[in-house]
């Protein structure tokens, strides 16, 4: 049973556009790395001969599409997650080697297509898509595809497959072992819109109506390589090592940490065990929905409505714009949430991430009401700003943004780039264009006070987007808002937190966040651990960041989250699935790992310790500009007793911060001074496989220092 | 009746300049904070209508001292001012000064409009 490759269908697929192959290889070699993001990471090593690039338009760059074990089982909200990976387009002052992850069944069919993961190198010599049907696979030219919007597109090639299928309504024809076998199962397809194709920053990859790969501009990273869209079929299945025992994962799960389904306790703290619910941020169109998530997901977040517009978009994208239309629609509710979610699909539609947006067209606006942007002005721009909330306007924007146009051309490299580019570069470090870091917007959560985000962003390559330790903010704020007292006393919380971070951090003070810890040891552990869970249970594991880390829950008698738990703890799933024997810290272990190796690739795209810096604005000013009443987290008092503390109006020090990320790189067994690998820290972390690349391109780092 | 005469209608309808602007964010879990600028009262009042999906970020002395500087109108920044204080919560809060500013700016335009 050991030998089988349990959990994995067993092929990679290597795509080169440029040569116009395509070929299979074993998947064995990267069992190690797990699936995703590790995988991923891998591969790219192997397969990219110039890892010095910086730019993911470069034809030598190669990006990858990974499945991992869970994509197809039921382990839960995992089963249809996936991995994209490639230096990107778009950040500063360099855009890294780095990740973007999207849901839906896209995943899911690719393994049961048989495949792992797609590697795509080189540039095509014109618009192709790809077309994989179980074990066959075709590189096809686009034709009067190149040009479609993603909702076009994927129409007409469910339209088309069906055609090729030989007229059986509704019936798809694949290859099998034995002859043809047929599903009504629509093709799963990733594709770009026009915004990919005209290889603008924003691009992203869209997989049916709503689920996208947003941030670092992969969508740039296809459309330059010529690459329309990945359509696959398959009818094959996962090889489950021990059937009964994910089953039996399953149903713990749901019995002991899931939502009541008949009785949901809407007070629940915790991300596991929160009731179905969609995750939209502006009233939805009507209450005529149906429930809609990724596959084998627990608690489903998206919606499809009856009105035809909206179907699937979650999140920020249903909120960005939202403050305008409202204005625009003076009030009115009704029509505010046609045009709000009517601008969702259109991002969707174009394929364009609209995360900068919100952050992005604040700045435009203030530039326009001081100014300097508008017909011949200092930022030239003949949009209709006068009509700013209306759908109108928001289409015209959202095609210059997509096509490189108008305001779009200013912003087609990266919004920073283009406050640059316009002379703007103050606007950028003062933080009034809040793009804190790498040349992406702020997620939302201030650097100065919520340090896991801050300070993980800055050892990665992207915001980072990972909410684990986040949902304590959410949790406790929230209730303190509707005057509830907390659920979990900020002493009980942490202790719950840190027993399943062990022995990676030594007890609770790795979160406690008061202005006397920020920079302490404990906080740079828990940082530590976060960062390597996310890199292999999140993103290589591709469980969702919705719902694990589950590192509390009050549907549990002792407050103890699903992470880490014997029955229901995400190694356990693994196990069931994989047939290996992985503890859960075994994971986090691979996690580190894979950070290290994504360290390496920073370090030949020259990284220095000097380029991992928040805008200036973090150090320069206090946390208040905004006027949100409090951000209360788990700190200790001056009596050593725990209480939910208010982190308003504090900074950053660089001088302590830069002190922080010495003794990072000294735990890791990096070079300080640069903070890139050093020989023997790769020897401790069996990365002696990169040593001979990092020290031709001079970037191995001193191990004096260390 | 209202006690408003005219100018002080238009003036509570009117938009500050953009300088004047309230920052103030709008809290969606799990996306984050986003920051929202409000220009008039009206506009602040869509802004605080109770949602089940968002939660308005605001401080309410801060909104009452910019609602007494930019429209003085010292009657409904003391009305917010008491009720932060008597409220039982900030949720609370905010849905009360919604009804108080929606109210003002009900009055206001029963005023201009005649
Ligand atoms: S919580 Fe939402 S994003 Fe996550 S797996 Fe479920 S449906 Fe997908």
């Amino acid at each position: 049973m050991e030998n089988k490759l349990y959990g994995f269908a067993g092929k990679i697929l290597l795509v080169d556009l440029g040569a116009g192959t395509t070929t299979a290889v074993s998947s064995e070699k990267y069992r190690q790395w797990g699936g995703g993001h590790g995988l991923g990471s891998a591969l790219f090593w192997d397969y990219c001969k110039d890892k010095t690039i910086t730019d993911g338009r470069d034809p030598k760059n190669v990006m990858v599409v990974a499945a991992s074990p869970f994509s197809g089982t039921n382990t839960p909200s995992a089963g249809g997650r996936c991995e994209v990976v490639g230096v990107g387009v778009g950040q500063y002052p360099v855009s890294w080697y780095t990740r973007s992850n999207f849901g839906g069944r896209f995943s899911a069919t690719l393994k049961y297509a048989g495949w792992d993961a797609v590697v795509v190198m080189g540039r095509a010599r014109e618009p192709v898509w790809l077309d994989i049907r179980n074990h066959e696979v075709a590189i096809r030219p686009a034709g009067k595809l190149w040009g479609t919007d993603t909702k076009t597109l994927q129409q007409k090639l469910w339209q088309r497959l069906l055609e090729e299928a030989g007229g059986m309504e509704g019936w798809y024809r694949l290859p099998g072992k034995r002859g043809p076998e047929y599903s009504t199962q629509k093709p799963a397809i990733l594709c770009i819109g026009p915004a990919g194709e005209h290889q603008v920053a924003q691009g992203c990859l869209i997989h049916d109506s709503g689920n996208g790969a947003g941030q670092c501009g992969f969508g740039a990273v296809w459309g330059s390589k010529n690459l329309k869209a990945i359509a696959v079929q398959g009818s094959g299945a996962v090889a489950v090592a021990d059937p009964a025992a994910l089953a039996a994962a399953r149903f713990a799960a749901k019995e002991h940490y899931a939502a009541d389904f008949d009785n949901p306790d809407l007070r629940h703290w915790g991300p596991f065990g929160v009731p179905a619910w969609p995750v939209i941020f502006f009233d939805q169109p009507n209450e005529h929905r149906r429930v809609q998530a990724c596959q084998g997901c627990i608690a489903g977040c998206r919606a499809r409505f009856n009105v035809g517009y909206g179907n699937e978009v979650s999140c920020q994208e249903t909120e960005w714009y939202s403050p305008h239309v409202i204005k625009w629609c003076k009030g009115d509710k009704q029509k505010a949430s046609e045009i709000v979610y009517k601008t969702a699909d259109l991002c969707n539609q174009l394929g364009l991430n609209s995360y900068p947006m919100g952050i992005g067209l604040d700045w435009l606006i203030g530039l326009r009401e001081e100014g300097r942007l508008g017909p011949g002005k200092e930022i030239d721009s003949k949009l209709d700003w006068d009509k700013v909330g209306s759908l109108e306007f928001i289409r015209e924007l959202l095609e210059a943004l997509a096509r490189g146009e108008d305001i779009g051309a200013l912003v087609a490299d990266g919004w920073v780039q283009g406050a640059i580019k316009a002379g703007r570069e103050a606007d950028w470090r003062s933080g009034k264009l809040l793009f804190t870091y790498w040349g992406m917007p702020e997620h939302g959560y201030d650097s100065r006070l919520e340090l896991e985000w801050g300070y993980e962003t800055l050892i990665c390559d992207r915001d980072m987007n990972s909410h684990s330790i986040n949902f304590i903010f959410w949790f406790v704020n929230i209730s303190v808002i509707y005057g509830f007292k907390p659920r979990i006393s900020a002493e009980k919380l942490v202790k719950v937190a840190t027993d399943k971070m062990k022995p990676w951090v030594s007890g609770p003070e790795a979160l406690d966040y008061a202005t006397a810890n920020m920079y302490s040891d404990a906080v740079m552990d828990m940082v530590r651990w976060h960062t390597f869970y996310s890199r292999f249970w999140k993103n290589s594991c591709l469980l969702c960041d919705f719902r694990w880390a589950d590192l509390f829950n009050t549907n549990r008698p002792d407050l103890s989250g699903a992470t880490a738990s014997e029955t229901a703890g995400e190694q356990v799933f693994w196990n069931a699935v994989t047939g290996e024997h992985l503890s859960f810290n075994d994971g986090i272990a691979r996690g580190r790992r894979i950070w290290h190796l994504d360290n390496a690739i920073w370090a030949l795209q020259g990284r220095h310790r000097d380029m991992m810096v928040f805008a200036d604005y973090v150090y320069d000013k206090d946390c208040d500009t905004f006027e949100f009443p409090f951000y209360l987290w788990p700190c200790r008092n001056s009596a050593g007793e725990w209480e939910y503390t208010d982190l308003l109006h504090r900074r950053l020090d660089r001088e302590k911060f830069e002190d922080w990320k010495t003794r990072f790189f000294k735990k890791e067994g990096l070079d300080p001074g640069s903070g890139r690998p050093t020989r023997a820290g790769l020897k401790e972390q069996g990365l002696e496989f990169v040593t001979a690349e990092l020290e031709r391109h001079k970037c191995l780092g001193r191990e004096d220092k260390v | 009746m209202s006690t408003l005469k005219r100018t002080e209608a238009e003036r509570l309808l009117a938009e500050v300049p953009y300088r004047d602007r309230l920052r103030t964010v709008r809290m969606a879990m799990p996306s984050g904070m986003r920051p929202v600028s409000l220009r008039s009262l009206e506009e602040v009042g869509w802004f605080l209508e109770p949602s089940l999906r968002t939660l308005p970020g605001i401080r309410l002395e801060n909104l009452a001292d910019w609602i007494e500087k930019n429209f003085a109108d010292l009657e409904t920044a003391d009305k917010l001012r008491r009720l932060t204080r008597e409220s039982p919560s900030p949720a609370a809060a905010c849905k009360a000064a919604w009804s108080v500013i929606t109210a003002r700016v009900e009055e206001a335009r029963g005023v201009v409009d005649g």
